[in-house]
């Protein structure tokens, strides 16, 4: 039974779908870049001179291009350039990285987050969600970075809902025991983890995201096809918690899922290896994405 | 206090011997802020360790050796006996090492941090004079040179250790 009357509950989640409409649009090149995926025939040449109309966003993604972390091994000077080296679903992905990046770069009160602290925590995930996948020998599942970069986007809607019902969510999570995101389900009416999802749905991005990050609390009940990239970002997530990487308010109320552990054979010695690679690219990371 | 604190990082050490600095390290979740303080000099340092054993990565241990209680423990004691203070008269103090609500043993970091810890102090015949680790909370640790004073801050309550 939820703690909150149900009327308070219906006006909360109305107010939080109205906040969700507010968020700012994605830029147009993100989804022009998701129909080249999924389309052979792309003209490469056409789609850069379109993102050349677009110079902030094209410098930005060729900075990050050229970073350490992703690896180009010559300088990467063109979109054109990015299209044929590092291909069309990384440069998707550098895209969304630079333009969500700045969202997620402001303090969020409500979850006793510092300026800078959700992005690094997002940054750390995404980070960390791949360096597991490689430390687990598995073939990483399509744009876990972006999936783990944006699994809390929904923090930055329920932020103001939080910081107003502030009391009444610690004493829910006290009272049930449980995790932060159980006390946001009873106080108002759904976690963060649904919020982005509905954030990403109205940015039409495609459903490996939508669903491993509308899951990645959750990850028993992800729809199988996506059940993997769910299960590493849960983890990835848990151990940034774990390591104080940005956790706030809910410190270390978090819960890890036995089930994803054991469907990816995680060792105490991975997860240890894991934190240590992911520190050591993160300063570099929260510069280009910040 | 006129100066702003110092801050300490996750896997980085800082020590000083300006009895007006302060040294503070935030979100200590399962990782371990450590500090070390001998009042009769006035030097200090503070630790911000996250992983217990250096083995784990003999690279990273030498690139980044504050990552580990191990190896990083050993560097900070160093440190401050090159800064003049004497094993006899350091006070040392620890926090963090805490764990997830459900925790599970792959996640026990905290608590290993924390177990190698006690046994390097104790290899150097040491003492804790003051812990607060455990618990599922994340917490702010704080040195102060002026009088060695440490407090933590979690929940929103500054605490003395």
């Amino acid at each position: 039974m939820p703690s909150q009357d149900q009327a308070s509950v219906q006006q909360i989640r109305a107010e939080v779908a109205a906040q969700v409409r507010a968020v700012p649009t994605l830029p147009a090149m993100c989804q022009r870049i998701l129909m080249a995926i999924n389309d052979p025939n792309t003209n490469f040449d056409k789609l850069a001179r379109e993102a050349s109309y677009d110079p902030g966003l094209t410098a930005n993604v060729l900075r990050i291009a050229n970073s350490a972390y992703f690896g180009a091994a010559q300088e990467i000077g063109s979109l054109r350039d990015a299209f044929v080296r590092i291909g069309a679903r990384r440069l998707f992905e550098l895209t969304v990285g630079t333009s969500v990046g700045p969202l997620m770069r402001e303090a969020l009160p409500g979850y006793a987050l510092r300026r800078h602290e959700l992005l690094r925590h997002s940054a750390w995930t995404a980070v960390a969600s791949e360096r597991l996948a490689a430390e687990l020998r598995l073939r990483a599942p399509d744009m876990l970075f972006t999936a783990g970069l944006l699994h809390d986007i929904g923090k930055i809607i329920l932020d103001p809902f939080v910081e107003a019902h502030r009391a009444t969510l610690e004493a829910a999570a006290d009272r049930l025991h449980a995790n932060f995101e159980a006390a946001e389900r009873d106080v108002l009416g759904m976690d963060h983890a649904q919020a982005g999802a509905a954030v990403l749905r109205q940015w039409r991005l495609p459903p490996q995201l939508v669903e491993a990050v509308a899951y990645h609390h959750d990850p028993e009940h992800a729809p199988a096809e996506h059940l993997l990239a769910t299960n590493i970002v849960h983890v990835a997530n848990t151990l940034a918690g774990a390591s104080g990487v940005g956790s706030g308010i809910a410190e270390m109320r978090h819960s890890v899922s036995a089930q994803a552990l054991a469907a990816l054979h995680v060792k105490t010695a991975v997860v240890e290896r894991v934190a240590a690679a992911t520190l050591e690219t993160m300063e570099e990371l929260e510069q280009l994405l910040g | 206090m006129a100066m702003n604190p110092l801050i300490v990082d996750i896997a980085d050490m800082k020590a000083s011997d300006n009895p007006e600095a302060a040294l503070i390290t935030y979100s200590l979740g399962s990782c371990l802020g450590v500090s070390i303080y001998d009042p009769e000099v006035r030097v200090g340092g503070l630790a911000h360790f996250m992983l217990p054993l250096s083995s784990l990565d003999s690279e990273k241990a030498r690139t980044r050796p504050f990552m580990y209680v191990d190896i990083g423990m050993v560097l900070f004691l160093e440190q401050m006996f090159r800064m003049g203070a004497r094993k006899e008269h350091c006070i040392v103090k620890v926090a963090g090492g805490s764990q997830l609500l459900d925790t599970n043993d792959i996640f026990r970091i905290g608590q290993r941090n924390h177990t190698v810890l006690r046994k390097i102090l104790w290899k150097n015949g040491m003492l804790l004079k003051g812990e607060e680790v455990g618990g599922a909370l994340s917490r702010t640790m704080r040195l102060d040179l002026i009088d060695g004073r440490v407090t933590i801050k979690a929940h929103g309550e500054t605490r003395e250790l």
